[in-house]
């Protein structure tokens, strides 16, 4: 199927080119190479015949933009091309709560589980843990209730703060535990919702291997935890979990019997002769017919198609000890001397299912390359020459992927939506401000605070996004400007954590009752909690009452700070000045709006 | 080895970057091309890694910020 030729209108055969390059970056990683990969596939048209275009946004408390390339590679491997949205660093409720997510197909919530709980992961008290659970709950419910696409939340995984403690019991009360115990929390909250599913990410680290998993030097730099090693396998776990959501669903698995059911031939080798029992070889059959099973358990349809006589291999089947299948297992059964291309389709009649939801597993190469020919919809999956593939084989088998999701439930979610069962579920979800405040977060304003000048002007020349001029200061220019005007600084805790200095604002006298706002910025460690509402109204407050009429703001472009380029009108400034690049505003203090209340603590000092 | 070391590394900035021919090996730096933020930093810092299998403690991370620089750093490493 995938070999198909897809001729396109400007001469470049993008399938081609981007699938045939994903595929050789599995085998080579190449971190530049999965970068311009993933410029090339941002310049793909539109639609690419074989490709499946995917709106994937993701928020997370974490850096994910260095994950992209790899994802994308992931993602076209199995035939998706993603356009990805990446939220603001660090906000996650605030999107689910209110506006300001793009239209989608996938959402991906990530929490890093140590970024989460903070400092308060070294001492998980019972109102932590509870605090977090209901957190997790809430952004479950919240997803389930205001987003409208397929949402997946991450476990928390094993992460770079972990500390490396002995391997002994370390009690019920410390992280790792408690960590566990959150992950159940999440599963559960996500088994009654319909539309949010868990992917597995503490489950995908501690098959990698936490310690090729993490990257504690990049983690700490840059706030982003994975290595570049496992990229790759975030990326196909991805894959795998948008393969389930949105491929057409593969329906029947048709198995071959000598050497795939069992070892050895059973026409020659006789029934006591052939593999299949406890001990190895053997034992390895009967782990795939369990798996078989298992999949017959979870809604497959199995079928049968081998070259054999059909009395030996019925009678096998039925009274054969070793036997974990049994005929009622198989919904239809060709076992013949016709060619197993004919057989499947008349499989697919008798089922009446399409081509393309059959998986195929034989072990002769022949076999599988007659059927991939005659029957390109067919998945064909060569079966391993011996027992000791098959473990493999079965972990790598790709479409065979389910999330807990019907089509029924899928239809049933259109009209819950519609109906009253989404207004309760509005009522459960946290509003804005309750979220805020369960947080219980507290500010501290300080006016003038020369000891911290090091610190003030790290965050002048470190703050791209919420940042209105993007000036950059050195702390000897920092301390110059307390001199010649007045530099504000906020600090931010809450029930988790402290986060040190957050907010810097600079206002500068133009004449004595007029006063410019030079630098306003705010750290992305404190975005999507409002409190930079709280700064700028301290700052106006304080010039007001040193006899100050007149403020003007300014905002210049940046790659970076698009998401300022409002923040001076919605608190009341006036616009004088817009352009492209640069816009100017001004407010006059006497009687402006102020808001009404903040649902947290502030603290001035230095005022 | 300079003269690899160098190739490769204007390579990564190249793919990295999306910086043209006409960009010579003075004007790859941080200071120079709008391209290069703190997000591209990280992503020139890791394929360097990959590259030349050698790991930058954070201070060299932070300090390579030019083509010169990189080579500099990768080449006290090997």
């Amino acid at each position: 199927m995938t070999d198909q030729e897809f001729p396109t209108g400007d001469g470049i055969d993008w399938f081609d080119e981007l699938v045939g390059t994903a595929r050789a970056l599995a085998g080579a990683p190449d971190y530049p190479a999965s970068i311009r990969l993933g410029r090339r596939a941002a310049a793909a048209p539109d639609s690419v015949p074989g490709l499946r275009r995917l709106r994937v946004g993701i928020l997370s408390n974490v850096t994910v933009d260095p994950w992209l390339p790899e994802l994308q590679a992931s993602l076209l491997r199995r035939h998706f091309i993603a356009d990805f949205w990446v939220g603001d660093f660090g906000v996650v409720e605030p999107y689910l709560l209110g506006q300001g997510l793009p239209e989608l197909d996938l959402l991906w919530v990530h929490f890093d589980g140590d970024t989460l709980a903070g400092d308060a992961r070294h001492d998980p008290s019972p109102e932590i843990q509870e605090l977090l659970v209901d957190r997790l709950a809430q952004v479950v419910r919240a997803a389930e209730a205001t987003v409208p696409c397929s949402v997946v939340i991450s476990t928390l995984a094993q992460g770079h703060r972990t500390l490396p403690t002995p391997l002994v019991d370390q009690g019920t009360a410390e992280w790792p535990a408690v960590r566990a115990r959150l992950n159940g929390a999440l599963r559960q909250e996500v088994g009654r919702a319909s539309t949010v599913h868990v992917f597995d990410i503490e489950r995908l680290v501690s098959e990698v291997g936490a310690l090729a998993a993490l990257d504690h030097r990049l983690a700490i730099t840059s706030r982003s935890p994975w290595s570049l090693g496992f990229l790759p396998s975030l990326g196909d776990a991805l894959a795998d979990l948008a393969s389930a959501l949105f491929s057409p669903p593969r329906k029947c698995v048709v198995v071959d019997c000598d050497n795939t059911l069992w070892g050895g031939v059973l026409g020659e080798d006789g029934p006591q002769g052939v593999a299949l029992g406890p001990d190895y070889p053997g034992s390895e059959y009967r782990e795939f017919q369990f798996f078989l099973r298992r999949l017959r358990r979870s809604g497959f349809l199995l079928a049968i198609n081998s070259k054999n006589n059909p009395e030996d291999v019925e009678d096998f089947i039925r009274s054969s000890p070793n036997m974990v299948l049994r005929p009622d297992d198989f919904a239809a059964s060709r076992v013949n001397w016709d060619d197993k291309a004919s057989n499947l389709r008349s499989i697919a009649a008798e089922l009446n299912i399409g081509l393309d939801s059959i998986v195929f597993v034989d072990d002769s190469p022949v076999e599988c390359a007659w059927v991939q020919r005659e029957l390109p919809e067919v998945q064909v999956e060569a079966f391993p020459d011996n027992a000791l593939g098959i473990y493999d084989f079965c972990a790598q088998i790709q479409g065979l992927e389910r999330v807990s999701v019907t089509e029924s439930d899928r239809l049933r979610t259109e009209s819950i939506r519609a109906d009253v069962h989404r207004r309760r579920l509005l009522a459960d979800a946290p509003d804005m401000e309750s979220f805020v405040r369960d947080l219980a977060i507290e500010v501290r304003i300080t006016r003038q605070d020369t000891d911290d000048a090091l610190r003030i002007s790290q965050l002048t020349q470190r703050t791209n996004q919420f940042n209105l001029t993007t000036r950059r200061y050195s702390a000897d220019e920092i301390r110059q400007w307390t001199q010649e005007g007045v530099v504000y600084s906020m600090a931010m805790r809450d029930r988790f954590s402290e986060y040190g200095t957050i907010g810097v604002a600079i206002a500068v006298p133009e004449q004595r009752t007029r006063w410019r706002i030079d630098t306003f910025l705010l750290s992305c460690r404190a975005f999507g909690r409002g409190v930079e509402a709280a700064l700028l109204d301290a700052v106006l407050l304080d010039l007001e009452a040193r006899g100050v009429e007149w403020v003007s703001a300014e905002w210049l472009a940046t790659s970076k700070n698009q998401m300022t380029r409002d923040f001076f009108p919605s608190n009341h400034f006036e616009i004088t000045f817009e352009g492209e690049a640069e816009a100017r505003f001004g407010i006059t203090l006497q009687n402006r709006p102020r808001p009404p209340h903040f649902p947290y603590e502030i603290e001035r000092v230095g005022f | 080895m300079s003269t690899d070391v160098t190739d490769e590394i204007r390579d990564i900035l190249r793919s990295v970057l999306e910086a043209g021919p006409d960009i010579d090996d003075a004007g790859m730096s941080m200071e120079c091309l709008a391209a290069w933020d703190s997000m591209a930093h990280i992503s020139i810092i890791l394929a360097v890694e990959q590259r030349f299998r050698v790991q930058l403690t954070p201070e060299e991370a932070m300090m390579a910020d030019s083509l010169d620089q990189l080579r500099a750093v990768v080449e006290s490493k090997r």
